[in-house]
């Protein structure tokens, strides 16, 4: 759907995008994740055609931006990280301008907007002035003036910024509802547990450079498929105190796994293997009388994956 | 049903509709162009107290110079109100982020400064057209056809496009709202007091020439530099509607410039005027519709792409072996041990 080729953007000096080459496949829900300053802004821009690339090129749906912008916009639903209103302007007007933008009027426009207002729960406020909407209603809003012409490929800046937690789960529900209704989306964000949750794939970018890209699992198991993984895997053990003694004891007998860190309630134990290996040796240990509460892998969440991706550049921009 | 005209002059007229500020502003207007009239027939009255002729023929003529005086009032005031209500019209869109979503529509950046010019014009030309009533108290005493009014209200249509256009240049090539109405003005400034230097050049040099050989310069060339001038056309207009001689084109006819003793028609400088302000409108719209385009205002970095392109692959080199290599897993989890809290996937015994 989204391909992206050694795209390069410069501000004077400065290296904006160095280089970025990205391929998004129609069906996904892309997160575009990196500090500030990464470059992410600068690149959905480029791909909405609200900027000139310096390098590089763009395509979607296999149009190229840069050959045939009308054809690529027709593709595109953008939605910016700030909503700005008009004063005085209605719900439904605010519909019934952008259709006309879209060149869309009369009872198509009507029949689109009563079914999109429908779709982002805002139906009753179709009278209502724009600026007496909250901002989770406005967000909401954008997205179904975004849907207006049907396009292939919805784009989100910070969707969620400023929004209160109900609105966030409300806008993942919508953002959810729309990829399983066959949009791809991307979506760039700094909520990366959010990402986590309803994002397909990731891209992490840093210095205008992509660092990583794929599925979650894949990085956060450092490029390799979850099914791939041999080497050392962490399981925690959670154990009731009473058992806490004779658990170590029994657990010390097996020579399938060695016992990392011993907590007040809880036994690290150290694997090699994938899931199914893990809940084998759970059945082993529960057969041998060992009384367990819980147990769960330690896995690396986004969070400190980010943080290890996007900490080098920084490092190496001091030693330089 | 179809809605046509352009939605973004459809979009700006209704929420000026809504807005006290247009009718506050359409109350101002009128209130300074009624003060004016009042002043103009004050002033009118005095002279005719102490004036030698007290005919009432006389008293009568003079008060035709009301509408002169009105009308220059307004198009004063038009000319001063239209940069500020252009001003903001495109830099607002960008400061709401609005003007991104647009860009990302269908519609034309052409389409979307012409459908901006339109409604600061159609707001100011109904400002003008309410103060009809005002004006015509000057036709009501006789002297001035209703033709001469319609002419009028073309011409300060022509004023306001010219100054529109510039305004609405200014709003797309400037971030600030205040840069936008400083530069609208100069420019105005250049196009009103400019377009007479080479006049003021021409006669320089005449009077030196005059001196030192004798001969004298024609003032017709250096004149047509005023043909974008709407004060000039103004001046040409008035003249016309009022002592039905032309000042400019009688000028021109009689130092023998070819092209105009050619047409020799009186109001040949109305209609040249016309055309070349309606000329410079549009260009400054193409330089507008040009500044708000993101993808052709670019242009001038291709020499850059190519510099960065140059190191393309050793970049991207590196970015694979950080991936691969620097951000291994073994690292990776001994990072996550030591320092970080960590995301559980919990499957608890049943």
């Amino acid at each position: 759907m989204l391909t992206i080729e050694g795209l390069y953007k410069t501000y004077g000096k400065q290296m904006a995008v160095d280089g970025l080459s990205l391929h998004i496949p129609k069906g996904e829900l892309f997160g575009f994740v990196g500090p500030n300053g990464a470059g992410k802004t600068t690149t959905i821009r480029i791909v909405c055609g609200l900027l000139k690339e310096t390098g590089g090129r763009v395509l979607i749906d296999g149009k190229e931006l840069a050959k045939e912008p009308d054809a690529v916009k027709r593709c595109i639903g953008y939605v910016p990280d700030f909503f700005g209103v008009y004063d005085n302007f209605k719900v439904s007007e605010y519909m019934e301008f952008y259709g006309s933008l879209y060149g869309i009027s009369g009872e198509e426009c009507e029949r689109l907007t009563t079914d999109l207002l429908a779709l982002v729960n805002l139906s009753e406020k179709r009278e209502e002035y724009v600026d007496s909407l909250s901002r989770g209603m406005k967000q909401r809003l954008c997205v179904a003036r975004a849907l207006l012409h049907d396009p292939a490929l919805l784009i989100l800046d910070e969707p969620s910024s400023g929004l209160d937690p109900r609105a966030r789960v409300e806008m993942k529900e919508l953002l959810m509802n729309l990829n399983s209704m066959g949009k791809t989306i991307v979506i760039s964000s700094h909520i990366l547990s959010e990402l986590s949750e309803m994002c397909t794939s990731i891209g992490i970018m840093d210095h205008g450079r992509l660092v990583a890209v794929g599925k979650i699992d894949d990085i956060l198991n450092g490029g390799q498929s979850s099914e791939q993984t041999r080497e050392k895997q962490i399981a925690v053990l959670e154990v009731s105190r009473e058992h806490h003694e004779d658990a170590v004891t029994r657990l010390r007998q097996f020579t399938d796994f060695s016992i990392e860190s011993v907590m007040e309630n809880k036994i690290e134990i150290g694997y090699e293997g994938d899931e199914v290996r893990l809940n084998e040796l759970m059945m082993e240990i529960m057969k041998q009388g060992v009384i367990l509460s819980g147990f769960y892998q330690k896995r690396e969440n986004l969070e400190v994956k980010f943080m290890q991706l996007t900490g080098s550049g920084e490092d190496t921009e001091h030693e330089a | 049903m179809k809605r046509k005209g352009n939605p973004i002059t459809r979009k700006e007229l209704t929420i000026t509709s809504r807005s006290m500020r247009f009718s506050w502003g359409l109350f101002g207007f009128e209130a300074c162009l009624t003060v004016i009239f009042l002043i103009a027939i004050a002033v009118l009255g005095v002279e005719n107290r102490y004036s030698y002729v007290r005919s009432n023929a006389s008293r009568f003529s003079s008060f035709i110079a009301i509408f002169p005086a009105v009308s220059i009032a307004e198009l004063c005031i038009v000319a001063l109100i239209i940069p500020v209500m252009t001003a903001t019209l495109i830099s607002g869109e960008k400061e709401r982020q609005t003007f991104d979503i647009m860009l990302t529509t269908q519609i034309k950046p052409m389409q979307i400064v012409v459908g901006k010019m339109m409604s600061s014009v159609i707001k100011v030309m109904t400002y003008v057209i309410m103060s009809i009533p005002i004006m015509a108290v000057g036709f009501t005493l006789g002297g001035i056809s209703w033709w001469a009014l319609l002419f009028f209200l073309v011409f300060t249509l022509l004023t306001a496009l010219l100054e529109a256009s510039v305004g609405i240049f200014c709003s797309a090539a400037c971030k600030r709202s205040i840069t936008s109405i400083l530069l609208t003005y100069f420019i105005m400034g250049l196009i009103y007091m400019g377009t007479f230097l080479p006049i003021f050049i021409t006669a320089l040099m005449d009077s030196f020439m005059t001196v030192f050989t004798g001969e004298s310069l024609a003032m017709s060339g250096s004149m047509l530099a005023l043909l974008p001038n709407p004060v000039v056309l103004f001046v040409e207009y008035f003249s016309l509607a009022l002592g039905g001689e032309s000042y400019f084109v009688k000028e021109m006819v009689d130092e023998g410039l070819p092209i105009l003793s050619f047409m020799g028609e009186k109001c040949v400088w109305l209609i040249i005027s016309s055309i070349v302000i309606l000329l410079l409108s549009y260009l400054f719209l193409r330089l507008a519709a040009r500044a708000v385009d993101p993808l052709r205002g670019g242009r001038g970095q291709a020499s850059k792409a190519k510099t960065a392109v140059n190191y393309t692959p050793v970049r991207q080199e590196e970015s694979r072996q950080n991936i691969a290599g620097g951000y291994g897993q073994e690292e990776s989890r001994q990072n996550i041990a030591g320092t970080y809290g960590q995301e559980e996937n919990r499957q608890y015994t049943e």
